[in-house]
This record gives structure tokens, C-alpha cells and sequence, in this order.
């Protein structure tokens, strides 16, 4: 169990190599997004825009998941970087299975943005608006259950996609742009689909993308039916780890990195 | 200063040959490279579009207003990326921090030309500006705006000086490269993408205060939505000399700091390489 602990911390305080000035810039550009959408929310509330299912309150809270949760709604995992830069050759030399030791490096990867960025813009945006406290109180259980399920499923996303560079050799660049941009497009993290036109909201909603963000989101804010949003992640996840686990094991071989 | 113009023009030559031999080398990396360029710019800007399309209207603006808005701020991401996205000159806190200003010290033109030149990839870095610039044509037929020479003028001399505005802001916090160079490496990613990420949304149903704040001390709004409104001849409680004198305002600033930090770096030199020539 140390072994999985300490790959953790590790992780944790790497994060801190560059100093705070390093880390807190993509920080404040989190906030500055988030300050923005709200303040769209709130012009197309004033301007009398019909919000689908949602009041001003649950967009803003729905805005403020996606942003305090970032991370774990689209995970990205070092299995890219580290392929990239040729530094994966390491992890087949440690103690532990590849794909767990990427797994583990994500999450202590996630401490430092939770700590100082997800605790504070929380606590903050509840002093200042007391009401919306009980969002989070109400459908906690589900939401729990559909936010692990939405990790899982973004960590078999990335190792599909990890492999996928792989094939792409020196464009992982190229791919890693790509699948950012798509990613939180297509996962209703920055606009929930119910606000989307036409019908692709619906559509969305039902490819694997939208159980990453959209579902969890959705689950919280008691939008849409629980038992059914959960089916559809569990669904994803069954069909799309072993393909994951499939395509990374077959990738392995086809590795050639120059370093970055 | 006819002499460095010419020296500018002869160097974005070379540049632009070298751009054209790296794809001709490898044909599909530049049409991935392409699509990565498109697919990511277009995503920043592809949620208020959304938006637009579902209201119709946002803050007071119209679906084809905001649709040109948003080709004026891929013009500028288009500018930005032709013309300096190469060798990090838009992120200088790069080059700053990883100690590669040296390399640029000791070469025959003066620091600024090459600044100016040495970013320049006008055939794979110019999917965005040609995206921008059908945006804009799409929504002026929609708009029924007649193509003057003085609305073409208004476009090219705002879409200028809003570039120039991005690069100033990202030169000015990248100084902190010249004192930390570690933790100041990524600054200007961040003041890049601070408006690469945010310059698409409309700041008309906000507050005057907001406004005046986020055309100001934070000036986004200068870089697609005052613009955009300006040329469309909408009435805005904002000066019309606002993005000229902003835009001075943060060079001049820049410029100076830089010029701080540059004298910093020539004492102190940088201390990213170990005497093996390995980056700490």
C-alpha cells in the first residue's frame, strides 16, 4: 500500500517543482473562464433567454462543478507526456503495473489543483451565495456514484487515446491538441447540452463524451433521470476498459520515442 | 530604418522557405499539424456560437454580429499564429526562462527583428487567419454590410493593434522569466491563453463597471468584442480611441520592463544549464 501512497505524494509535490508562479497562472485563467460564463449566465437571465431545464442558480452551479472537478471530468493522464518526452521507458522498469502507476501519478497529480484552487473557488462562491448549498446536499449519492464512474471512464478514454499517439509517433502533439479541444467540447463541461441547438444535446448525450461531464453535472443539479444516466456510464465503461486495456498492451510494441 | 524594413522583408523570406520545406517534407504531419491548429481554435469559440445560434441574441447582440465577433477573434488568433507562434516568439517566457535568449544575443540583426520575424510560418500557420477571414465574409453578407475600403481599413488596422495588444501583455508578465526563470517559464501560455480562451465572449450584457474593467485593467474586451463593435457602428459607452491608447499604454509598459529585465539577464545570465549544457 506505501508503494501506491508514495507514488501519489510524489506526484503531488512535483507539481510544485516550478514554484507557485508556474502553477497558479493556469489557475487564474481557470477562475477568469469561470468569472466569464457566469457572467454570460447571468446576462442571458437578465436579457429573459428561455434556459431550457435550468434557472441562473443551476447553471451557476453547474459551471462551478465543472470547473472545481476539471480534472476528474477529462482525464488526462501522463501515459501522452511521458511517451512523448521518452521518460515512459521508466515506469517498465518500476515495481508496478504501467497503466497503475500512470493511474496513481494522475491523482496525486490532482491534489495541488484541488487544494489550491477547487477548496477555495467553492467555499467562496457558497459564502457569497448561501442557497446553492443545498445542490450539493441533495443528491450527493448519485452523484458520488456517477462522478466515480465518469473517472474511470475518462482514465479508459485516455489510454485509448494514449495509444492512439502512439501510433501517431511524432504527432502527439497534434493528437493532444485535438482531443483537449473535442474532449471539452463534446463532454458538456463548458455548455450543458440542454442549451445546445437543434437536437445535439441529445445526441451528445449518449456517446461516451457526455457520461464524462454532462452526466455527473446533471446528476447534482437532479436534471434528467439518475437510474439512466448511471446505466449509460456503466454501459461505457464495460465496453470501452477493455478496449483500453487491449489497444495499450498491442501499443507497447509499436513505442518509438526521440524525447522531447 | 528603410535598411531594417528590408532586412525584415529579406528575413521573413527565409522564413517563409523554410516553413514551405518542413511541409513539403512531411506532408501529412503539416495536414495534421492544420487540423489541430483549426479543430482547438475553433473549439474556444464554438461555445458561444452555440449559444448564439440557441437565443438568437446575446447582451444585445445579434447571432450575426457575435458570428462576426467571432471571426474577428480567429483573425487575431490567425495573426498571432502566422506571425509569431514559431520558436515560442509569442511565449517569450519561454525562451526567457529556458535560457535561449542567448542564442538570439549573438546573432547578426538586433533582438527586436528578429522578435518580429523569427515567429513567421505563413503557409502551415495560416488555417486560422483564412478561417477567421471566411467568418467574417459569412457573417457581413448576413449582416448586409456593403466591403468598403474603409471597413476592410477598420478591420486590418483593430485587428493590429489587438494582436499587438496580446503580445504586449504576454511580453510584459513573461519579465518574470528574467528573475524566475523556472517558475516564470509558462507565464505567457497562461496570459496567451487567458485571451485565446476568452476573447470570443460578448461582453454587452454586462455591467458598465465590468466593461470598463475588462477593457482596461484586464483588456479581453479590446480584443474582439470592442473592435467588432466599433466596425459594425454600434453605439458603446466606451470611448472610440480606447484600443489605440490601451494598446500604447501596455507596449510602453512592456517595452520598458523588458528592457529591465533584459539588463537583469545580461548580469545574471540564466542558470536553466548546468555546466554540461543539461536544462535544470
Amino acid at each position: 500500500m506505501n508503494k501506491y501512497i508514495n507514488t501519489i505524494k510524489l506526484s503531488a509535490t512535483k507539481a510544485f517543482d516550478g514554484g507557485l508562479i508556474y502553477i497558479l497562472g493556469q489557475y487564474l485563467l481557470e477562475l477568469a473562464k469561470l468569472i466569464f460564463l457566469i457572467l454570460i449566465w447571468e446576462s442571458l437571465a437578465k436579457q429573459g433567454a428561455d434556459l431550457g431545464i435550468f434557472s441562473f442558480n443551476e447553471l451557476l452551479i453547474y459551471s462551478l462543478g465543472a470547473a472545481i472537478l476539471a480534472e476528474q471530468l477529462n482525464v488526462v493522464t501522463p501515459a501522452t507526456t511521458s511517451f512523448w518526452e521518452g521518460s515512459i521507458i521508466s515506469r517498465y522498469l518500476r515495481p508496478m503495473p504501467v497503466l497503475m502507476h500512470l493511474s496513481l501519478e494522475t491523482i496525486g497529480s490532482w491534489l495541488p489543483r484541488i487544494v489550491i484552487f477547487s477548496i477555495p473557488t467553492f467555499t467562496t462562491i457558497l459564502i457569497t451565495n448561501i442557497e446553492l448549498l443545498s445542490y450539493f446536499t441533495e443528491s450527493i449519492g448519485h452523484s458520488l456514484i456517477s462522478l466515480t464512474l465518469s473517472i474511470s471512464l475518462g482514465f479508459a478514454i485516455d489510454y485509448i487515446f494514449a495509444s492512439l499517439v502512439i501510433r501517431f509517433k511524432n504527432a502527439n502533439y497534434t493528437a493532444y491538441s485535438i482531443r483537449m479541444a473535442l474532449i471539452t467540447f463534446l463532454s458538456g463541461s463548458v455548455i450543458p447540452f440542454d442549451l445546445f441547438p437543434y437536437q445535439i444535446g441529445k445526441i451528445l448525450q449518449i456517446l461516451p463524451f457526455g457520461s464524462l461531464a454532462s452526466a455527473p453535472l446533471l446528476i447534482l443539479l437532479d436534471k434528467g433521470d439518475a437510474f439512466e444516466l448511471i446505466a449509460l456510464q456503466m454501459f461505457w465503461n464495460l465496453v470501452l476498459w477493455p478496449l483500453a486495456i487491449y489497444t495499450f498492451a498491442k501499443s507497447k510494441e509499436r513505442m518509438v520515442s526521440y524525447g522531447g | 530604418m528603410v535598411g531594417n524594413l528590408k532586412r525584415m522583408i529579406k528575413l521573413w523570406g527565409i522564413y517563409a522557405k523554410l516553413d514551405l520545406v518542413w511541409i513539403l517534407r512531411n506532408i501529412s504531419l503539416f495536414i495534421a499539424n492544420v487540423i489541430a491548429d483549426v479543430v482547438s481554435s475553433l473549439a474556444t469559440v464554438t461555445g458561444v456560437f452555440l449559444l448564439a445560434q440557441r437565443f438568437g441574441e446575446i447582451g444585445g447582440m445579434t447571432k450575426h454580429q457575435i458570428i462576426f465577433m467571432l471571426g474577428y477573434a480567429s483573425l487575431i488568433e490567425g495573426i498571432r499564429i502566422m506571425f509569431f507562434s514559431m520558436n515560442n516568439i509569442s511565449h517569450i517566457s519561454r525562451i526567457i526562462g529556458r535560457g535561449q535568449l542567448d542564442h538570439r544575443l549573438i546573432q547578426p540583426n538586433s533582438l527586436w527583428i528578429q522578435l518580429m520575424t523569427e515567429g513567421f510560418i505563413p503557409f502551415s500557420g495560416s488555417s486560422m487567419l483564412f478561417c477567421g477571414i471566411g467568418i467574417i465574409i459569412y457573417s457581413t453578407t448576413k449582416l448586409n454590410i456593403l466591403i468598403s475600403l474603409a471597413f476592410l481599413s477598420q478591420i486590418i488596422i483593430f485587428s493590429l493593434l489587438s494582436t499587438f495588444l496580446i503580445l504586449s501583455i504576454s511580453y510584459l508578465v513573461s519579465c518574470i522569466a528574467f528573475y524566475a526563470p523556472v517558475a516564470g517559464e509558462e507565464v505567457s501560455t497562461s496570459a496567451v491563453g487567458l485571451f485565446r480562451s476568452l476573447k470570443g465572449f460578448p461582453l454587452s450584457g454586462m455591467s458598465f463597471t465590468n466593461q470598463i474593467i475588462l477593457t482596461t485593467v484586464l483588456p479581453i474586451g479590446l480584443t474582439a468584442w470592442y473592435p467588432t463593435n466599433i466596425i459594425l457602428g454600434e453605439e458603446l459607452s466606451l470611448p472610440n480611441y480606447l484600443l489605440i491608447v490601451i494598446t500604447i499604454i501596455f507596449a510602453t509598459i512592456a517595452a520598458f520592463m523588458f528592457k529591465k529585465g533584459l539588463n537583469y539577464y545580461g548580469k545574471k545570465g540564466s542558470i536553466r544549464y548546468t555546466d554540461r549544457g543539461h536544462r535544470r
